[in-house]
């Protein structure tokens, strides 16, 4: 207990550390960007300062909030809608020999689509709100959640099936008892690259066909030639992207907490 | 005495590449008695391993007889009579070792007050009393394969299988697992399929050692071994201790060539 209590105090101290730093850095980024622009003769319209970024943000808060809120609605709906389908398909196709074969050949072949190329139909078949960008981010979260989830339903030690199986488990049993645990850190994996692509699947939707969220802002901005806007709408894409990463890997630490015990 | 378990002419054929097929196992015959601890020793792909699963109905021969409790192995499994311990402890690391214990319990929807206590007093007995509630990384190997060993008894089957259980474990604690082993088998009274590499170990623990051949996996002979029980670890450096382990050496060695 002793031995633990103290590694895992060094492990918060030096994680603490390790923020310090990365903050530290990004800051640096930050200040070197404003010097050097302040010397380097380049347009304000194409690389706008830092501060003047920071004034457009404050400036146009209340436009920046009401496009914000769009977008989140949107990245998340798909986040929930792509990832929901993709893990229950993943545990169907893993149950039924069958579903693997039909299911996931096409499943592979729509994963071929370029994105971009299927969100001016999901505009065309939906409309110009929600539901359209909801459909590409989850489109866009859907396949790697589906991938990883069955890698890791199908990673379980062949040992383990068999200790199982020495015990008469059913075939549910395996699946909640060995394959969904083994499963988790894969889909944790995955669930983290979703929040990032869900926000992208939103903004591209809006670039389709939208009269909101900071996709329609970043045209609106860019045909306005209004780079402090720009910048600040990329900003806030980013922050928001972050936030969702944060949850998610918040909810890793709680669900799969075993995972990083016995790694560390 | 009866067989507890009886092997006749028990083959396996293995798929190999396109359309070939390797032979693994060729007529193997030996019987096991109630209460005995019989040990199968033989070079790495003589189908020990296999043959352990062919006991437990993990796998179907593809040829011969093969009885466990006087039945086809697949019914002694579904009757949950059939103890397996494996090469790796198998805990799995998001339950507390009881947890992991009672799986077994779990899956055959029996987790009573009764036989939770059935799983602290085996947990009691391996000296692992006060970890119940650790998770298995604070675990050391030997405690790990003890937890294994209990989560393979907890259902009182009559017929324990072991596939090199101490393999991955150091001298001095693999030695300590022997005499408890021995004292476990004792006080369970189940007859024991002991699977291993270890000459020493063979003898150490068993009333008969089955050797075994590769290429294809067969029977070379089967030694009895009438060290007197219970026995210490002085045996090991006894005369008639070290002349079983040359006899075993040597009919080892005789397929090595």
């Amino acid at each position: 207990m002793i031995a633990r209590d103290t590694s895992a105090t060094a492990r918060t101290g030096s994680r603490a550390s390790e923020w310090t730093v990365s903050v530290a850095g990004i800051l640096v980024l930050l200040v070197a960007w404003q010097l050097l622009e302040s010397v380097l003769p380049i347009p304000r319209y194409i690389l706008p300062l830092p501060t003047s970024i920071v004034q457009s943000m404050v400036r146009n808060a209340g436009l920046l909030l009401a496009n914000t809120w769009p977008t989140v609605i949107e990245a998340l709906g798909g986040f929930v809608v792509g990832n929901w389908v993709a893990v229950g398909l993943a545990v169907m196709i893993v149950w039924s020999k069958t579903l693997e074969r039909t299911v996931y050949p096409i499943a592979i072949l729509f994963r071929g689509i370029p994105i971009i190329a299927i969100a001016p139909i999901m505009v065309l078949w939906l409309g110009n709100g929600y539901s359209s960008k909801i459909a590409i981010a989850a489109l866009i979260s859907f396949f790697p959640t589906l991938v990883n989830v069955i890698k890791g339903l199908t990673s379980v030690d062949h040992q383990a099936l068999e200790l199982l199986d020495m015990f008469s488990a059913s075939k549910s049993q395996v699946f909640r008892l060995v394959r969904w645990p083994y499963a988790m850190p894969y889909l944790f994996a995955a669930l983290k690259i979703a929040t990032t692509s869900s926000v992208l699947g939103a903004i591209v939707g809006e670039w389709i066909g939208s009269e909101q969220g900071l996709g329609y802002l970043v045209i609106l901005a860019t045909d306005q030639y209004r780079a402090s806007l720009l910048f600040a709408t990329l900003a806030i894409s980013t922050v928001v992207a972050l936030v969702l990463f944060g949850l998610v890997g918040a909810a890793e630490h709680v669900f799969v907490r075993w995972h990083e015990e016995t790694r560390g | 005495m009866e067989s507890v378990i009886a092997l006749d002419a028990v083959t396996m054929e293995f798929r190999a590449g396109r359309d070939g097929r390797r032979l693994v196992l060729d007529r193997v015959t030996f019987d096991a008695r109630a209460g005995e601890f019989v040990s199968i020793i033989g070079p790495s792909g003589c189908g020990k391993s296999t043959l352990l699963r062919i006991v437990a109905s993990l796998l179907q021969p593809t040829a011969g007889s093969v009885r466990v409790l006087g039945k086809p192995p697949e019914e002694a499994k579904a009757q949950r009579r059939v103890g397996f311990v494996f090469q790796d402890s198998l805990l799995f690391p998001w339950r507390t070792v009881l947890e992991n214990v009672w799986l077994p319990f779990e899956i055959g929807h029996q987790l009573s007050a009764q036989t939770r206590q059935r799983a602290v007093q085996l947990l009691e007995m391996v000296g692992l009393g006060g970890f119940e509630h650790e998770y298995p990384y604070k675990l050391s190997g030997g405690m790990r394969q003890r937890a294994a060993i209990v989560r393979a008894l907890c259902l009182n089957p009559q017929i324990l299988l072991m596939d090199e259980p101490f393999g991955a474990i150091d001298e001095l604690t693999r030695e300590r697992l022997h005499l408890e082993l021995l004292d476990i088998c004792r006080l369970e009274n189940v007859t024991t399929l002991f699977v291993t590499h270890s000459i020493p170990e063979a003898v150490f623990l068993s009333d008969r050692v089955v050797v075994m051949h590769t290429s294809p996996g067969r029977v070379a002979g089967v030694i009895d071994v009438d060290l007197p029980r219970p026995r210490d670890n002085n045996v090991r450096f006894a005369a008639p201790f070290q002349g079983l382990a040359f006899a075993v050496k040597n009919l080892l060695s005789e397929g090595a060539s």
